[in-house]
């Protein structure tokens, strides 16, 4: 009986189905269609790195809605987000799927190295335009790619570029001679070593510990009981967050005796740092690529923006700071704002190629400063195409808050050093 | 020598703490002769439901302890009798749907606590935390070491509970075996429940330790489960003393590989070890040491 039912159900379901099917086609109104721009966002919004990533999306999104570009010539601009899971396999699948069934014009992302890697090989392959954000490995922008761009990411050698300054007029000066260097086992941590070795060693500075560290462990006293029996009189340490805290308390704990603790950025620039760490968070140094103090000022698509308009803006809109993760989110917003309007004012009809055109002439002021895209040599005979070069600088946390004490023209307070780990 | 010793110690104390959370994995193993993937998951749902009793009830975390472990253990009764337990010996299109099944809610809590709580690292200050005892060049973290008390205790209780207790007799003869069990009277069904919520109350009391030391976010369980899982192998399925001696030569190993070998190998070593167990020693070391 059920059977029977079931079965005259499924014919009617059928039936009603198949009725406008047979009926004529009515002639419909021709309307204009209008195809979105569509832009992509490639984050890490689950996963171990969710919390950079969601910072580097939220800001990425509010750049496009603080400059007001939901149309550009009649088109709307339509934002579509893929979660990468903080995993290089998903974040590569994430890039293909947001180029061939999303068909975006274009795509903003890319926290972690190991994750951005892959995604932009994948935007290399399908030719479409692809603003980096934070990834920082060197190699990234080190060959000559057609369809990727530094955006306002810092690469992972240049991290240290104020505190080099600082430590030849600072650290040097006041007694450092031996350096432990720790860090975390990523594209990032050693690509990051691998450029910070040399320079210790050609200003004298004597390298007692030399280890990489898995950034997920728990327990880092037995790294740090052997860096202490090293007796180095600085430790640079090259950290994300949780690792970032739980090695500063737990060096503390072990009463590590030195003169300084610079972070290498990443998480000792996070708010969370100084949760995460406690009290023990105050003195730390860090490389930063970006403050909130920092004058970076300008207008575009006649819209005034600061960095401190940015910082308060997120503050009100997601009740936490943002740090230099959030500013990189922000400036890629408004490359992207800006290449797209800049595509639309050379008359070109927006879509991949006029869109890579537009970011290979980007010129522009962001929060993090100067954003130029072109091909360069360092000193240390690295190349890198489509890359600016950002600013960095050095705080210190001081009373629980970050400030930029290095370069002195920047600083909004005096540095404290000695800055032991035991005296606070 | 105080290098030593420090790694020795740290060694130790993490493997404790190691134990506490593989030994719910291993008695559920034992009982169910699956393995558990949600165990991390509820392990962090136990250090979630004390952060709240932390943040709104002021309890401290050794005192949160107990309730949050009554708690874990009517969740992992409950999930056992009216999800897990549903498809045991049922016919699915793949073997081991218990085992999916568990990873399965293991990833949905996670996002269920995600949406709730946010992937906000989340950590607490409670008293004591940050505080050490320095011991001749040597440093004791006093919640690693209230850790391991309290790990130590509770395998003892548990050892007692499954040595000397009717229940405990009846959670044994289940997993050696159950039809024979069921023979014999015992209601083999209600004892995997209870065993499934015991687990799961064991595992929220390891993450209710861990609170004081490390920081809490959605995904803090996965290496938690991979050095549950490796503990379970190494001691043997079921048994008590095996997980405690699992959990500390794991403890052990990585602490003394991170520091003479590298960071990067101490969990190699855990793994290598895992690898060789597996290999020369499969029934663990409870063939060795007994139950």
């Amino acid at each position: 009986m059920k059977k029977g039912l079931l079965s005259i159900l499924v014919v009617c379901v059928v039936a009603l189905l198949a009725i406008p099917a047979c009926a004529p086609a009515k002639p419909s109104p021709a309307k204009p269609s209008v195809e979105p721009i569509k832009v992509g966002m490639n984050f890490s919004l689950t996963g171990s790195k969710a919390k950079f990533g969601e910072m580097n999306m939220n800001s990425a999104t509010l750049a496009f809605s603080d400059f007001g570009i939901d149309r550009i010539n009649d088109r709307p601009v339509k934002i579509t987000e893929e979660d990468n899971r903080s995993e290089p396999a998903t974040a590569k699948s994430a890039e293909e799927k947001l180029a061939t069934a999303n068909k975006v014009d274009l795509i903003i992302g890319g926290y972690s190295s190991s994750c951005t890697e892959p995604m932009t090989s994948a935007a290399e392959d399908l030719g479409i335009p692809h603003i980096i954000v934070t990834g920082s490995k060197d190699a990234i922008t080190g060959k000559p790619l057609e369809w990727v761009f530094s955006g306002p990411r810092v690469p992972a050698s240049h991290y240290g570029d104020a505190m080099w300054e600082f430590i030849d007029e600072v650290i040097i000066p006041g007694g450092v001679k031996k350096v432990a260097l720790l860090y975390e086992m990523t594209d990032w941590g050693t690509s990051s070593a691998k450029s910070l070795r040399p320079k210790l060693e050609e200003r004298g500075l004597e390298i007692v510990y030399d280890s990489k560290y898995n950034s997920e462990a728990t327990d880092f006293k037995p790294m740090l009981s052997k860096v202490k029996a090293a007796d180095p009189d600085m430790v640079i340490p090259v950290s994300y967050l949780t690792d970032a805290g739980l090695l500063v308390r737990q060096a503390t704990g072990l009463e590590l005796d030195i003169l300084a603790w610079i972070g290498q950025a990443g998480g000792y620039t996070m708010p969370e740092f100084a949760e995460l760490a406690g009290k023990d968070a105050n003195l730390i140094f860090s490389t930063t690529n970006w403050n909130p103090k920092a004058a970076w000022e300008g207008t575009l698509n006649g819209i005034k923006w600061s960095g401190k308009k940015y910082s308060d803006e997120y503050v009100e809109k997601y009740d936490t700071e943002p740090d230099y993760h959030g500013a990189q989110g922000y400036a890629a917003g408004q490359i992207a704002v800006d290449a797209l309007l800049r595509a639309a004012e050379a008359g070109n009809t927006i879509n991949r190629e006029s869109i890579r055109d537009a970011l290979d002439n980007t010129d522009l002021t962001t929060v993090m400063g100067v954003i130029k895209h072109h091909k360069w040599t360092d000193e240390m005979g690295h190349h890198y195409y489509h890359q600016g070069l950002p600013p960095t600088y050095v705080i210190q946390w001081q009373d629980m808050a970050q400030e930029v004490v290095w370069p002195e023209d920047a600083a909004s307070v005096d540095y404290i050093f000695p800055a032991p780990l035991l005296e606070q | 020598m105080a290098l030593f010793g420090q790694t020795f110690i740290t060694g130790v104390l993490m493997g404790g703490i190691y134990a506490i959370i593989a030994i719910g994995m291993t008695l559920v193993m034992g009982v169910m002769k699956i393995i558990n993937l949600a165990h991390g998951a509820l392990m962090m749902v136990g250090m979630y439901i004390c952060l709240v009793l932390f943040e709104h009830a002021g309890l401290h975390p050794y005192v949160a302890l107990i309730p949050t472990m009554i708690a874990l253990f009517i969740i992992g009764y409950l999930l056992q009798k009216y999800s897990i337990g549903r498809v045991s010996g049922v016919e699915t299109i793949i073997p081991e749907s218990q085992v999916l099944l568990t990873l399965a809610l293991g990833l949905a809590i996670t996002e269920v606590i995600r949406v709730i709580f946010t992937s906000n690292y989340q950590i607490i200050h409670p008293a004591l935390t940050g505080e050490y005892w320095h011991l001749a060049g040597m440093t004791i973290e006093i919640p690693y070491l209230i850790g391991f008390v309290i790990a130590t205790i509770f395998v003892a209780l548990l050892h007692f509970f499954l040595a000397r207790t009717d229940l405990g007799q009846s959670v044994i003869a289940t997993s050696q075996d159950k039809d024979a069990a069921v023979y014999m009277g015992i209601n083999a069904e209600r004892i995997t429940n209870f065993t499934f919520g015991l687990g799961t109350a064991l595992a929220a009391a390891g993450g209710v330790i861990l609170m004081p030391l490390f920081y809490l976010y959605p995904h803090v369980w996965h290496p938690y489960l991979m050095k549950a899982f490796v503990i379970t192998i190494l001691g043997g399925m079921g048994s008590t003393v095996g997980a405690l001696s699992g959990g500390l030569i794991l403890g052990l190993a990585e602490s003394f590989g991170s520091t003479y070998w590298g960071p990067q190998w101490g969990e190699v070593i855990g793994f290598i070890i895992f690898l060789l167990i597996l290999l020369f020693l499969p029934g663990g070391l409870k063939r060795i040491i007994g139950r």
